[in-house]
């Protein structure tokens, strides 16, 4: 079943008199069916954040339409059906974090009682235990974004709307909600996501979408977009430098040109992760 | 729908009470009238005006005017805000932040009350309780003889001192050896001369042949204040001034019979103001659905003022001047300003200040006030489901 019908939409801002002053979306059209995770991506100001608004029934299309789940954005079949985490944290700053998601869990129908369980176990998974009782106002951004995702999962929705969903967090964080988001998909959820930070998509989409201005520039998997099919990497372990020089070789002597050959450099994102997660083993015993 | 209102109501009233200054101002709420009455009021009678007229002006204008200001930034239309991307009907939202709107009015005004009623105890004095007769009696002298008329029942009976008339009423049963009270009057001018007294009547007490003239204190400008010792007989109202009619109904003399505790009179104004203010909030909230927060307050503030000066600033009242036409036999020719005049005169009023000004004068509310506060409330119960209809259709752009 289709989870998302994005059918030929369009969004232009006017101002008080008619006059147009933005066009930000222009006939945008996309699906995205359960257990996939979509990426939207573009550059600031490309239509994201206004294709999500009206997924979730913030803003009116000017022409075109959306479904979620077969409903209208809006409706109450729609609102429960979605779970949507803005940009910047939406929380309400006087609220503890346990009562913040025992809010949500009143508004998506959940009795107390199930409501408090599911509080309890998604701060314990998503590492807010210990900040249970205190009021989100004295959280830091990256608590504030884990609380975000934390609300978004209580009502269980089978659409997820996650809009710069790693913003704030930090290596660690973005990873830990990489993982949520492949634990979310394993279940059947569909994921619409955006981001400007390529990277961050790039382990977790099944299909990316390129917007800039409004209008739709390129869609595909992964596969399609980003496989260099014109070379080919090889790696070997360990790097035996007289084995390195035949393979050079012989690859040459078959008419082919080395580009590069070399020890690989690791990110700085996976170095960071690789000290800091056995820092953190190390403290847990491990 | 109603368990997802009162989850985001009792989540908004929450984050209310949780800000930094909730605490100090609950207590400045409750403490505003006793401190005001003690550091203004120079000696006991002061003291015991100030914790009424306080109380008063309180309920009466500070409460409607916190309503405005404070409906105009209730709701959060902004994604940053949180509560319009809860997973909720936008109406949903509305109807909960103007419920958690509503309690937040009703504890503040409890709290000024409570403070209000206890300075009033401790400062103030008992309230009156007054009784007023059933029916007024028009007499005029007459070649050397009297003749009597009946006044007409719930409308004005009216005295022409050139005519040499005057406004009889019979004592109450429950007055004592000496007799308080007070006579609430309409004028109309003849227009012949300066009207030429402060007060246009003289009240007397006629017992027989007796004919005792009570002591008069002008209280405002339609009401005058008399108090005697008494035999017994009747109140006499007599116009002095040749240029003025007088009229007046039994309703609107009054004596003192009794003194009670002002509880029940605090709690009246309450409600009446309550009311009021919840009004005045959810029209602004209307306003807000579709509007930006200045917007909103400004309508709030024109409609206070509409309902409460406007009526007032007609230069004349309909009754007088339809009065005067009868008297004077002539018609005031028809305008647009005059039936704007009398559009304006006829304007409900956003409180009646009858209630305020009975209290202010040490009397009991009349029991007539929850009718009037229970109008007002339904008028603004009708403005919340428009609201939450008009805030579903605004788009959240940022």
């Amino acid at each position: 079943m289709t989870a998302v019908e994005i059918s030929n939409l369009s969004k232009t801002f006017r101002d008080f008199f008619g006059r147009r002053r933005v066009q930000a979306l222009d006939g945008l059209s996309l699906s995205l069916k359960a257990g996939e995770v979509f990426g939207l991506l573009g550059p600031n100001g490309s239509g994201k954040s206004t294709t999500f608004k009206i997924a979730v029934g913030l803003l009116r299309p000017s022409s075109g339409s959306v479904t979620i789940q077969g409903a209208r954005p809006g409706t109450l079949a729609a609102r429960r059906a979605t779970g949507f985490l803005p940009e910047d944290s939406t929380l309400l700053p006087f609220l503890t974090a346990i009562e913040t998601l025992k809010l949500h869990g009143a508004l998506a129908g959940l009795s107390r009682a199930d409501a408090a369980r599911k509080a309890g176990e998604l701060l314990e998974r998503l590492d807010l235990t210990h900040a249970a009782k205190r009021r989100v106002k004295g959280f830091s951004k990256g608590m504030q974004r884990r609380l975000g995702i934390a609300s978004v999962l209580i009502a269980d929705p089978d659409v997820f709307i996650l809009d710069e969903p790693t913003s704030g967090l930090d290596p660690l964080g973005a990873v830990q909600v990489k993982e949520l988001i492949g634990e979310l998909r394993k279940q059947g959820k569909a994921i619409l996501i955006s981001s400007h930070l390529l990277g961050e998509l790039e382990n977790v989409c099944d299909r990316v979408a390129f917007l800039n201005k409004g209008k739709l520039l390129n869609e595909g998997t992964l596969e399609d977009l980003l496989r260099e099919r014109e070379v080919h990497e090889l790696r070997v372990s360990p790097p035996d430098p007289e084995a390195i020089k035949a393979l050079e070789a012989l690859a040459r002597e078959k008419g082919l040109d080395v580009i590069r050959s070399g020890s690989p450099m690791r990110t700085l994102e996976a170095f960071y992760i690789s000290v800091l997660g056995k820092q953190k083993d190390d403290k847990e015993g491990k | 729908m109603i368990g997802r209102t009162l989850a985001i109501a009792k989540a908004a009233l929450i984050e209310a009470l949780r800000t930094r200054l909730a605490l100090v101002l609950a207590l400045l709420l409750l403490l505003a009238v006793p401190l005001l009455a003690m550091l203004f009021g120079s000696d006991a009678d002061t003291r015991s005006w100030l914790s009424r007229s306080i109380t008063t002006e309180g309920l009466r204008v500070v409460l409607p005017l916190a309503a405005i200001v404070g409906g105009g930034f209730l709701l959060k239309p902004t994604v940053k805000r949180g509560w319009t991307v809860l997973p909720a009907r936008r109406g949903e939202y509305f109807l909960g932040a103007a419920l958690a709107g509503c309690v937040v009015v009703l504890i503040a005004a409890c709290l000024f009350t409570g403070g209000g009623y206890i300075a009033n105890l401790a400062m103030g004095k008992y309230l009156t309780v007054t009784s007023s007769p059933e029916s007024i009696q028009k007499r005029r002298l007459h070649e050397g003889e009297f003749q009597y008329a009946a006044g007409r029942s719930g409308q004005y009976t009216w005295a022409n001192p050139n005519s040499s008339e005057e406004l009889m009423v019979e004592l109450p049963k429950a007055t004592g050896k000496f007799i308080e009270g007070t006579v609430e009057y309409q004028l109309v001018w003849t227009g012949e001369a300066a009207p030429r007294d402060r007060s246009p009547v003289a009240v007397w007490l006629e017992d027989g042949d007796t004919r005792t003239r009570l002591e008069t204190r002008t209280e405002s400008r339609y009401r005058l204040h008399f108090s005697g010792e008494s035999g017994g007989g009747r109140l006499v109202i007599q116009p002095t001034d040749p240029v003025l009619i007088v009229g007046t109904t039994p309703d609107r003399i009054r004596f003192d019979t009794a003194a009670v505790n002002p509880l029940g009179s605090v709690l009246s104004l309450l409600g009446l103001s309550v009311a009021a203010a919840l009004l005045c909030l959810l029209l602004v909230l209307l306003v807000r659905s579709l509007s930006t927060s200045p917007t909103a307050v400004l309508a709030g503030l024109l409609l206070m003022a509409t309902l409460t000066l406007l009526p007032s600033l007609a230069p004349a009242t309909k009754m007088a001047q339809d009065r005067r036409a009868a008297v004077e036999g002539q018609r005031s020719a028809d305008s647009w300003l005059k039936s704007f005049e009398g559009k304006l005169d006829d304007l409900p009023q956003l409180y009646p200040e009858s209630y305020f000004d009975e209290f202010l004068a040490a009397r009991v509310v009349p029991a007539d006030v929850w009718g009037d506060a229970g109008w007002r409330l339904l008028m603004a119960l009708a403005l919340l489901p428009a609201g939450a209809v008009l805030f579903r259709l605004r788009q959240i752009a940022k």
